[in-house]
C-alpha cells in the first residue's frame, strides 16, 4: 500500500518511494529475520527440509471451534490499518518499562539449548496413521558404534527403524514387523507415516552398513496409534461407581438394545488416510514372539 | 419424569498472561476482555437464574492459571484501570452518537453494560470473581471443575509421567484451595485423552471426565448407548462424550446460531472504524488500532457491507435459537429413549469464551435455554455428577485416544510450526525432576528455587504457546513465552546443580512468575 500510494506521486517524489521502500524493507525485516533465525537455530548447524513430502497439509487448522479458541487471543486483525503512526513498535510488542513496583524479570536473552548431552530418540502420536519422532545423539555414541563396525562402517547411513510391537514387550528382536525410514543426512526429528491405527510403536535410530547390519543407536518410547473406527470388541461388561470406592464388576438389566453411532464425528472430517500399510521402504518380514 | 437430561459443560480457561515489567501489556486485555464480556455475563445470568429460583444445572471447568489470574491483586487493578477507560470511551461514544440515531442507543446500550460489569465487579463481588463463582457452586446452580495445572497437552507430554502427575496434583490441590471442596471431574485439557491418563486422574480422586464424540465411538469395547451414556475406564473414572447434534447446530458455520445475519459481529469495532486520534488514548501506548469492545454492527452477511445492530432483533433470534435448540434436544431425547434402558444424557461441552466474546449473544441465549428446559418435562438440565449419582451402573469400556481439535486428533499442537517444542519441554521436565529426586527435603532456598523451576515449567508447559504457533498468530509472543520458561527452568536447575542460587534472581522470578502460590516441588519427588 505505501509502495502504490508512493508511485502514484510519480517520478518526482521517487525519493519518497526510496524511502519508502526501505521503511517497507526494514519493517518486513524487523519481522522475517526473527523468524528465519529461530528457524535455522531450531534446525541446527545445517538447516534443510526435514518434513516428510508425502502428505499436503492445510497452512493452519481450520474451523468454527477453531476460530472461536483462536478468538480469545484477538486483538484485531495484524495488517496495518492506515491512520497507524509510523514508527510505533511492530504489534504484540509492550510499551516502555514501567518504574517497576515488584522484582521482574525482562525477556530472555539467552538461546534454547541445541542439545542436551543424553542419546534420546521419542516418538510422539500426531494421529491414527502418522507419529513424529525427534532424537539426539552424543558424539561419543557415535563414537562408539562406529569403532564397534570398523571397516563394516564404511558407507553405512543413519535411519529409523520401526518395530510394531503391539501387546508386545519389546526387547530388540520380538517385534511383530518392522520397517525402515530413511532420513536426511542430519536431520533430527521426521514424521513416520507408520499408517496402523489401533498398534503400538518402537523405534530405534541407528546404522545400517552395506552388508545390511544394523547397529542401534538409540532406542524409543513406546506409543499406540488412537483406535480409528468403532471396536470390533463388542462385549459388555458393566460396573458399579461409587464415589471414593474401587468400580466393582456388576450385572445389569441390559436389554440388549444398541444406539447407532453418532455420524459425523470430528475425527471423520478430516482426510482419509491414503494407505494403511506402511508407506516406507523395506518392510521386514514379521517375525514370531 | 425426564426422558433424558442435558449437561452443559462450560470451559473457561486463559493462558497466564502477567506482565508486571511493563506498565500496559496488550496480551493481558485477553483477560479484560474476556472478564467483561464472558465472566461477568454469565454471572449476571447465573444471578438472574438464581433470583428467579430456576431448576438448573450447569458445569463450569474454570482453569488453574485463569483462578490464578482472577485472584491477582495486580491484574485485578490493572482490570479496573481498562474498565475505566472503557466507560470513559463508552460515555464519549453517548455524546459523540447524539445525532446518529441508529448508533446513539448502541452506545447507551455499552455505557450501561460497562458500568454494570463496573458493579458486578467491584460492588457486588468485591473484585472476587472465584468467589462469585464458588458463592453460585454452594447455591447448587453449577459444579465447578477445572482442568490440568496450566492446561498441559497432557498426551505429548506423557513422555514425562512426572510431569502428567503434577499437572493434575496441582490442578487438584488449586481447586481446594479456591472452593474449598475435592476435585470430582477434570476438563481434560483441549480433550486430549489417550488410554492410561483416567488412572492419572482416580489418583487425586477425580470421578469423570469429558471426550469427543469419536473417543467414545471408537472406545473398546464398543459401547452400546453412544456418547449418551457414560463409559468407566478400567480405573472406574466416567467418561462422557460430546453430542455431534447439538455441538453442530452451535459450531456449523453454515447452521450454526452465532453466525446469524441478526447477531453482533465480532470484527467490526470502532478502534478500527473511527478517526485515528479519537480513539487513540484507548489503545495501546504502541498506538496499533485494536479492539476497544465497542461494536455498533450485526454480522448482515457474507458481506463486507455491515448494518447497525439491532439488539431488540437480535434477542428475538436468541429466544427462537433458544426453542429451536430446546424442541431439538427433546426430540433427540424422545428419539434415543426408545432405544435406550436408561436415560440419554446429551453432553454439551463448549469453550466458555464463545459465550459473549465471540457470541454476544451467547449468555442470553445459554440463560433462556436453562430456562425453557426448566418448563420442559421431557428434558431435565443436569451435571455429569447428577447422572453418576443418578445411575451408578456404568458399561465398562476404555475411550479411545482422541481430542476436539482440528481432524480430531493431536496434529494443531503437534506440527512443523510447533513440534520443535518438545524436545525442550521433555528435557526440561526430565532434568527438573532428576534434581527434585536429589532432595526429599531442602533448605529454604533450594526449596524456592526448585519450586520456581517447577512453576516455570508449567508456564512453558501451556498447550496454548503451540495452539497459537498452529495459528500462526500471536506467534511471536507464544514463541517467546515458551522461550523464556524453558530458559528459566533451565537457568534454576544449572544454579541448583552448582549450588549457586542468585537470591536477588530468584526473588525475581518468583515475583514475575507468581502462579500457584502453594506450590511445593516435592511432587516432583
Amino acid at each position: 500500500m505505501i509502495l502504490g500510494r508512493a508511485l502514484d506521486a510519480g517520478l518526482g517524489a521517487v525519493g519518497t518511494l526510496l524511502e519508502c521502500t526501505r521503511v517497507l524493507v526494514d519493517r518486513l525485516a524487523a519481522r522475517v529475520l526473527p523468524l528465519a533465525r529461530r528457524a535455522v537455530e531450531r534446525l541446527g548447524a545445517e538447516p534443510q527440509s526435514l518434513e516428510t513430502p508425502t502428505e499436503a497439509t492445510p497452512a493452519r487448522p481450520g474451523g468454527p471451534q477453531d476460530e472461536v479458541e483462536g478468538a480469545k487471543y484477538y486483538l484485531g486483525p495484524a495488517a496495518e490499518p492506515a491512520g497507524r503512526p509510523p514508527a510505533a513498535e511492530p504489534a504484540g510488542r509492550p510499551s516502555a518499562p514501567a518504574p517497576a513496583p515488584e522484582r521482574v524479570v525482562g525477556r530472555e536473552l539467552a538461546e534454547l539449548p541445541r542439545a542436551y548431552g543424553d542419546d534420546r530418540l521419542v516418538l510422539l502420536v500426531r494421529d491414527p496413521w502418522w507419529v513424529y519422532a525427534y532424537w539426539e545423539v552424543t558424539p561419543n555414541t557415535r563414537i562408539a558404534a562406529l569403532r564397534e563396525l570398523g571397516a563394516e562402517a564404511e558407507g553405512a547411513r543413519e535411519l529409523v527403524r520401526v518395530y510394531d510391537v503391539t501387546f508386545i514387550t519389546f526387547t530388540g528382536d520380538n517385534a511383530w514387523r518392522s520397517f525402515d525410514v530413511e532420513i536426511t543426512p542430519g536431520a533430527d526429528h521426521w514424521y513416520v507415516n507408520v499408517g496402523r491405527p489401533a498398534t503400538s510403536f518402537c523405534a530405534e535410530l541407528g546404522l545400517l552398513t552395506p552388508a545390511g547390519r544394523f547397529r542401534p543407536l538409540v532406542r524409543s518410547n513406546t506409543v499406540t496409534t488412537p483406535r480409528s473406527s468403532p471396536s470390533p470388541d463388542t462385549s459388555v461388561r458393566w460396573v458399579e461407581l461409587r464415589p471414593n470406592e474401587p468400580p466393582v464388576e456388576t450385572r445389569a438389566a441390559w436389554n440388549g438394545g444398541r444406539v447407532p453411532g453418532p455420524a459425523g464425528t470430528a475425527a471423520t472430517t478430516g482426510p482419509s488416510p491414503v494407505d494403511e500399510r506402511p508407506r516406507s521402504s523395506d518392510v521386514h518380514a514379521g517375525r514370531s514372539r | 419424569m425426564a426422558h433424558g437430561s442435558l449437561a452443559f459443560v462450560l470451559h473457561a480457561h486463559l493462558p497466564y498472561v502477567r506482565h508486571p515489567e511493563h506498565e500496559d501489556f496488550l496480551e493481558e486485555r485477553w483477560l479484560f476482555e474476556a472478564i467483561t464480556e464472558t465472566y461477568i455475563p454469565l454471572l449476571e445470568a447465573l444471578d438472574a437464574l438464581d433470583r428467579d429460583r430456576v431448576p438448573a444445572r450447569l458445569t463450569l471447568s474454570l482453569s488453574p492459571p485463569l483462578l490464578g489470574m482472577l485472584a491477582d491483586p495486580l491484574l485485578r487493578r490493572r482490570y479496573l484501570r481498562h474498565l475505566d477507560h472503557l466507560v470513559e470511551l463508552a460515555e464519549k461514544e453517548e455524546r459523540r452518537t447524539r445525532p446518529l440515531p441508529e448508533f446513539h442507543g448502541l452506545a447507551e446500550m455499552y455505557l450501561a453494560r460497562f458500568y454494570r460489569a463496573r458493579a458486578v465487579f467491584l460492588d457486588e463481588w468485591q473484585q472476587d470473581l472465584t468467589g462469585a463463582f464458588r458463592t453460585f457452586q454452594e447455591r447448587g446452580l453449577i459444579d465447578v471443575i477445572t482442568c490440568a495445572a496450566t492446561h498441559g497437552f497432557l498426551p505429548l507430554l506423557s513422555v514425562s509421567p512426572a510431569a502428567v502427575r503434577a499437572q493434575i496434583e496441582v490442578a487438584a490441590s488449586e481447586y481446594r484451595r479456591f472452593f474449598g471442596r475435592p476435585l470430582h471431574g477434570f476438563w481434560l485439557p483441549e480433550c486430549a485423552y489417550q488410554p492410561g491418563l483416567d488412572a492419572e486422574l482416580a489418583r487425586v480422586g477425580i470421578r469423570y471426565f469429558f471426550v469427543d464424540t469419536h473417543g467414545i465411538a471408537n472406545a473398546t469395547p464398543r459401547p452400546v448407548y453412544g456418547v449418551y451414556a457414560p463409559i468407566a475406564c478400567d480405573s472406574g473414572v466416567a467418561a462422557f462424550g460430546r453430542d455431534p447434534d447439538s455441538s453442530k447446530q452451535v459450531w456449523s458455520a453454515e447452521e450454526g446460531y452465532p453466525g446469524d445475519s441478526w447477531y453482533r459481529d465480532f470484527y467490526r469495532d470502532i478502534g478500527f472504524d473511527l478517526d485515528y486520534g479519537y480513539v487513540r488514548p484507548y489503545l495501546p501506548p504502541t498506538g496499533q488500532r485494536i479492539h476497544t469492545g465497542v461494536k455498533y454492527h450485526r454480522i448482515t452477511g457474507k458481506t463486507d457491507h455491515k448494518e447497525p445492530y439491532d439488539p431488540a432483533r437480535a434477542r428475538q433470534q436468541a429466544e427462537a435459537h433458544a426453542a429451536h435448540f430446546v424442541d431439538a434436544r427433546r426430540r433427540q431425547v424422545e428419539w434415543l429413549a426408545r432405544s435406550m434402558d436408561r436415560p440419554p444424557i446429551i453432553v454439551c461441552p463448549y469453550d466458555a469464551e464463545l459465550f459473549g466474546h465471540w457470541w454476544f449473544e451467547g449468555p442470553l441465549w445459554l440463560e433462556l435455554v436453562l430456562r425453557r428446559l426448566a418448563t420442559t418435562p421431557e428434558v431435565a438440565s443436569v451435571t455429569p455428577r447428577d447422572d453418576l449419582e443418578r445411575h451408578s451402573t456404568v458399561q465398562r469400556a476404555t475411550p479411545a485416544a482422541s481430542t476436539w481439535g482440528w481432524k480430531g486428533y493431536n496434529e494443531v499442537w503437534l506440527s512443523g510450526q510447533n513440534d520443535w517444542i518438545y524436545r525442550h519441554l521433555h528435557a526440561a521436565a526430565d532434568r527438573l525432576q532428576t534434581l527434585c529426586r536429589r532432595y526429599p527435603s531442602a533448605d529454604e532456598r533450594t526449596r524456592r528455587a526448585l519450586t520456581q523451576a517447577l512453576r516455570e515449567l508449567f508456564l512453558a508447559q501451556a498447550s496454548d504457546w503451540a495452539f497459537m504457533m498452529s495459528r500462526e498468530t500471536t506467534t511471536e509472543y507464544a514463541v517467546r513465552r515458551t522461550h523464556d520458561h524453558v530458559l528459566r527452568c533451565l537457568e534454576l536447575c544449572t544454579a541448583l546443580e552448582r549450588v549457586d542460587i542468585d537470591d536477588h534472581r530468584l526473588a525475581a522470578l518468583e515475583d514475575s512468575d507468581n502462579l500457584f502460590p502453594t506450590l511445593d516441588y516435592r511432587l516432583l519427588v
